[in-house]
């Protein structure tokens, strides 16, 4: 083995620009991976954490009803294309009407942490001129506090001021700021669509950092909402918290089956978001397997160049009693250390990436906001990167070495190599 | 005379055209024999297949009374590193080493030590002429130089027979009779040596000569 190391290094030296530019490529691909799986994975990962502590992992309600086109095309067939104009809206039946029940019994469940009552509805919020339309959430909050991480996002810890004062309400951060409102202890006036209006008091402030949720969120006692909407004792969600988020799925399917309402997973809930994300990671692997793909194919491309150049010495170390294997070992492992010196140095490169993006200081507006960029930094992303590096260059590798070890020393001899 | 190396019914058959025809010889142990013939004669064809390089297509190879294999590839590389030297007619050093570390490949693939095969490596240098320049490369050394440094690689790991293929064809005729004086010098040191050679002025210097023509051993 160390006849072939000794080759190596010299065949390793001897090709310096070539070996610069083939580890350069491997640096280049593994801390690409590296940064953007972090940088990706990050603010995918906070997303879901914030909605899924800040939702419920299982939600419960009544299945909304069919439409009636849908139901014209049940009968006449899908191909049928209806239209209905000038009907006269509905009002919703979405009450959960054992509620009651259902919570005492799923607080028993051993799969579930928290089971919490909800009702929604919409409504106008006004300050002074300023009008906003919201998404009312009644809440009881000691329930609540069970079934979701509520505390975390109030940003004064005032949950509790909902169940001491029946008229106060926490609104989401960037409500209160379209609305002109900076400091809490201030009135505003909310009207629900039966037209009942009630004067509250902002006593804290909800921040997510989830956009649309802080744009129209707006907590209040269930209590209260029911009497301003007119559903006395009504709830029309039931919200579930459970030990294990993974199988929010499985148990959303058995609540279903038990019940038989209508129950959505946060899998579920979120499924366009994690569609997008499916595709993020898609265009960014695609784009780290090109890169990997092309530094593979540099690597390629001096192994095969350093075989034909190097022909006359392969007919010769055949001829000193060098094996097929040897002279495989000592281009694949030429290869192969390219692949690791590339790796190594491009999880290097990946660290001082994560380090650059975890230092700049800067506002992140859009679906999420936040100071700076989020990082999972997970240690897996560097064995990923170094493993997919090193298996690239030892394919790459590969072929050549064993078009080398086939080489026929007479061909050479002959031709005067 | 003990025989070294024994060739019966030896044939080489590439394509439709007969390269060897049923040669049958003996190599004896401590000889100096020179193959002589024209080109296209089937010489150098006849020292691949003595050297283990090429295969029979069909007859019999034996080496110190062993029957060889060619279908063992391993055991092939392993008799031609241990036993075997080989000289070309070029020099074919590794350009990226040094003179010493051309000499060394052979031992360090028999399983020497990085030490061990520089210090014999040393030896062979003073052997040959070539003190004080170890490490230069290959093409820092003139051509009769660059063919005692093969010379000397042949030798590394002690073998029991030397083929040499034209090894003087590309020198001039002062590098010629050293590297011919070499031989000789090997050769009654006790070595094998199989020399492969179009000049006849060369091969009368050796013991035995085989002349081919055609494929086939015209005269010994």
């Amino acid at each position: 083995m160390k006849a072939i190391f000794f080759l190596i290094l010299r065949l390793l030296l001897k090709r310096k620009r070539q070996t610069l530019v083939a580890v350069l490529g491997v640096s280049i691909g593994v801390g690409a991976f590296v940064a953007m799986a972090s940088l990706m994975n990050g603010f995918q990962k906070y997303f879901i954490e914030q909605a899924i502590d800040l939702n419920s992992h299982i939600t419960l309600k009544v299945k909304d009803e069919e439409k009636p086109e849908e139901r014209l095309k049940r009968f006449y067939g899908e191909d049928n294309i209806f239209v209905i104009r000038g009907a006269k809206p509905k009002e919703k039946k979405d009450k959960v009407s054992d509620h009651a029940t259902l919570i005492t019994r799923y607080e028993k469940d051993k799969d579930i942490v928290g089971v919490s009552p909800h009702l929604n509805a919409q409504g106008i919020i006004r300050y002074g001129v300023l009008e906003k339309t919201a998404s009312l959430i009644g809440i009881d909050p000691m329930l609540e506090r069970k079934s979701s991480v509520i505390d975390r996002f109030i940003v004064n810890n005032r949950l509790n001021n909902l169940i001491s004062d029946r008229y106060s309400i926490i609104i989401g951060r960037l409500l209160a700021q379209d609305l002109g409102i900076v400091e809490t202890g201030k009135k505003v006036i909310i009207t629900t669509p039966n037209g009942n209006t009630q004067l509250f008091k902002v006593v804290d402030f909800f921040d997510s950092g989830i956009t649309y949720i802080d744009q129209t969120r707006v907590y209040m006692n269930i209590k209260t909402l029911q009497t301003m909407t007119g559903k006395p004792n009504e709830v029309n969600e039931i919200v579930f918290k459970i030990k294990d988020v993974h199988s929010a799925e499985d148990i959303s399917r058995r609540i279903s089956k038990e019940t038989g309402y209508y129950t959505e997973s946060w899998q579920f809930s979120y499924r366009n978001f994690l569609q997008i994300f499916k595709i993020q990671n898609y265009v960014t692997y695609i784009i780290v397997f090109a890169i990997l793909v092309v530094s593979a194919f540099g690597i390629f491309n001096i192994i095969m160049m350093t075989v034909m150049e190097k022909r006359r010495d392969i007919a010769i170390l055949k001829a000193l009693g060098y094996e097929d294997k040897d002279i495989v070992r000592v281009f694949a492992y030429n290869g192969l250390i390219i692949g690791i010196i590339g790796s190594i140095l491009g999880s290097a490169l990946g660290f001082l990436i994560q380090e650059y993006l975890a230092s700049v200081d800067i506002e992140v507006q859009g679906i999420i906001r936040t100071k700076g960029f989020l990082l999972d930094r997970n240690p897996l992303y560097f064995f990923y990167g170094i493993l997919f590096a090193i298996v690239f260059s030892f394919f790459a590798s590969f072929y050549p070495s064993y078009k080398a070890s086939k080489l026929n020393p007479i061909d050479i001899f002959r031709s005067g190599g | 005379m003990i025989p070294l190396l024994e060739l019966t019914g030896v044939s080489k058959i590439l394509g439709s055209e007969h390269i060897l025809k049923d040669i049958t010889l003996t190599i004896n142990e401590g000889t100096f024999t020179s193959i002589i013939g024209p080109s296209g004669s089937g010489k150098s064809s006849l020292l691949y297949i003595m050297g283990l390089l090429d295969r029979p297509s069909s007859g019999e190879v034996r080496l110190c009374n062993e029957k060889i294999d060619f279908n063992n590839s391993n055991r092939l590389a392993e008799i031609r590193n241990r036993h075997y030297g080989f000289i070309f007619q070029f020099h074919y050093l590794i350009p990226e080493l040094t003179l010493e570390e051309n000499i060394m490949l052979p031992m360090i693939k028999a399983g020497k030590t990085l030490h061990e095969a520089s210090e014999i490596s040393h030896k062979l240098i003073d052997k040959f002429g070539l003190t004080g320049k170890a490490n230069r490369k290959p093409y820092q050394v003139s051509g009769g130089e660059q063919q005692r440094v093969a010379i000397a690689r042949a030798m590394a790991n002690n073998p029991i027979v030397i083929f040499a293929d034209e090894p003087t064809g590309n020198l001039d005729s002062k590098n010629t009779e050293i590297v011919m004086e070499t031989f000789l010098h090997l050769n009654q040191e006790g070595k094998t040596i199989v020399m492969v050679t179009h000049e006849l002025d060369l091969a009368k210097k050796t013991a035995n000569i085989l002349q081919m023509i055609d494929g086939r051993i015209s005269s010994r």
